[in-house]
Order: C-alpha cells, then structure tokens, then sequence
C-alpha cells in the first residue's frame, strides 16, 4: 500500500514534466497505475484498495490543477498582486459560461461537471 | 486488508455526520468536525499494534481518502459557481448568488485580504505554494 502510494506521487512528478496536455497527463496516469494494480494485487480485495487509492490520489492531483486554474480565491489574489481589479460577479459568470458551453481544451468538460454534480447532489440530499 | 474496515469507518462518519449536521444542524465548523469525528473513529476502530506497517499503511489509506472527501465536500457546504451554473444559467441569479463577494469576505475572515482588500503575506503565501503544488503534481503545459 505505502509502496504504492509512493509510486502514484512519483508516476504524476514525471508525467507532470511531460510537454503533453492535462488530460493526457491524467490518461497516461491511471494507464500506468492501473498496470501496476493489475501486476500486483493478489486478491479482489487488494484490487479494490489500490484502485480506490488511485481515485483518491487523482482527485488530490487535479485539485492541485483546479485551485491553480480555477479557484476563486487564487484568481482574488492573482488579480490583487498584479495590481488588476478584482473579477468581477459578471466576469466570473462569463468565465464559467465559456467553460461549460464553449469547447475547453483541457479535462475541464461540461461532461465531468454533470457526473460531479450528480454526485454532488446525492451526498447533499444525504448530509443537508 | 484495510478496504473492509475502511469502509465501516466511513460508513460511521455519514452517520455522525447525518446527525451534526442534519439532526443537530451544527454546520459551521464542518470540515473540523469531519476531521475530529474521524480520527476518532480511526482510533477507536484501530485493530493493528501501534507503529507497526500495517498501521501506517491503514492511516495513510484512511487519511489519502478522507483528504478526498474534505474537498469534495467543499463543493457542496462552500458551492461552486460552475456547479451553479449547470444547475442555473440565469446571469441575474448568478449575480445574486455573490459567489466572489462571499469569498472575498472568507478570505477577508482568514487573513488572507485585509480590510482594505489589499493582499497580505499570508496571502501571497498561499498564491506561492499553490503554484509551487500546481508546479510540481499537475500543470497545463501545452
């Protein structure tokens, strides 16, 4: 499991150096881990923690993406420090209009918003 | 194997989470909430010897996880406009639901903009290290 870990920090390290796209980057990871799943587990049980270790280490990673790229608050404090207005209500509802309307060049798809929005709204029903 | 016992750990913490936050509608503090429940339960449940492998394996798969489960509960207790807007297109609602506003006065909250919404060291901090992160674990390249 620790071994493993290790090697989902070091896989996403390398590829992270690769000249390629985000999404590429996210495919080439979980080809590489899943070949690493299937090499080493022993067992159906063992299958299943290592492939939700995986999920899990992803998510991690692409919020590493998305807080750079996406966040509110960062884009606050990149505006301020580059001594731009702050964005505005309407800029922020034009931004994500492109995003899920127009066509995203990276992994940041209307499809995935509707499969975490489907998965949003089932945990809320249950929690609030 | 961890998955089994992992799963009944977090099965408990919906649970308790149900109750905070549903029953007793306790829901400011949430994510330390989450956090404390948990360990708890981590600790209480804990079937192998203190400091041994299995145990470090079983709190890092446990922790990698409930690290997961924290950010995606941001979505749901702090909202996300691109979420938002799936749901709702209309620019007026959108305007109304101040996303920026409510952030600016958080981030006010937690230092990291002060009073006048000029950025502070904590704040250039945080815009550091999330580039560094971003640098290291996933950037856009092309």
């Amino acid at each position: 499991m620790f071994n493993f870990f290790l090697i989902n920090i070091f896989t996403i390290i390398m590829i992270n150096r690769l000249k390629i796209s985000s999404t590429k980057k996210i495919i080439y990871f979980l080809i590489l881990n899943l070949l690493f799943i299937f090499k080493f587990s022993n067992n159906i049980l063992q299958f299943f923690e290592f492939l939700i270790l995986l999920i899990c280490m992803l998510y991690l990673f692409v919020n590493f993406y998305t807080v750079r790229y996406s966040s509110i608050r960062i884009k606050i404090l990149h505006d301020l420090e580059s001594n731009k207005k702050i964005i505005s209500e309407k800029d922020l509802y034009l931004d994500r209009k492109l995003r899920l309307e127009g066509s995203e060049p990276n992994f940041m798809q209307k499809k995935l918003f509707v499969f975490i929005n489907f998965l949003v709204n089932i945990i809320r029903k249950i929690l609030i | 194997m961890h998955l089994l016992s992992t799963v009944g750990n977090f099965m408990i913490l919906l649970l308790l989470q149900v109750i905070i936050f549903r029953v007793i509608k306790f829901k400011k503090k949430w994510h330390l909430t989450t956090i404390l429940i948990f360990l708890f339960i981590l600790i209480i449940r804990n079937e192998h010897k203190y400091f041994s492998t299995d145990f470090f394996e079983h709190i890092i798969f446990n922790l990698v996880i409930l690290t997961s489960y924290i950010l995606f509960l941001t979505l749901i207790f702090n909202g996300s406009p691109s979420l938002y807007y799936l749901n709702n297109n209309n620019l007026d609602s959108f305007i109304k639901k101040s996303f920026i506003k409510n952030r600016t006065d958080l981030m006010i909250k937690d230092n990291l903009l002060n009073k006048k919404k000029k950025i502070t060291s904590k704040g250039r901090m945080l815009l550091k290290v999330s580039k560094i992160l971003s640098n290291i674990f996933f950037k856009e390249n092309v």
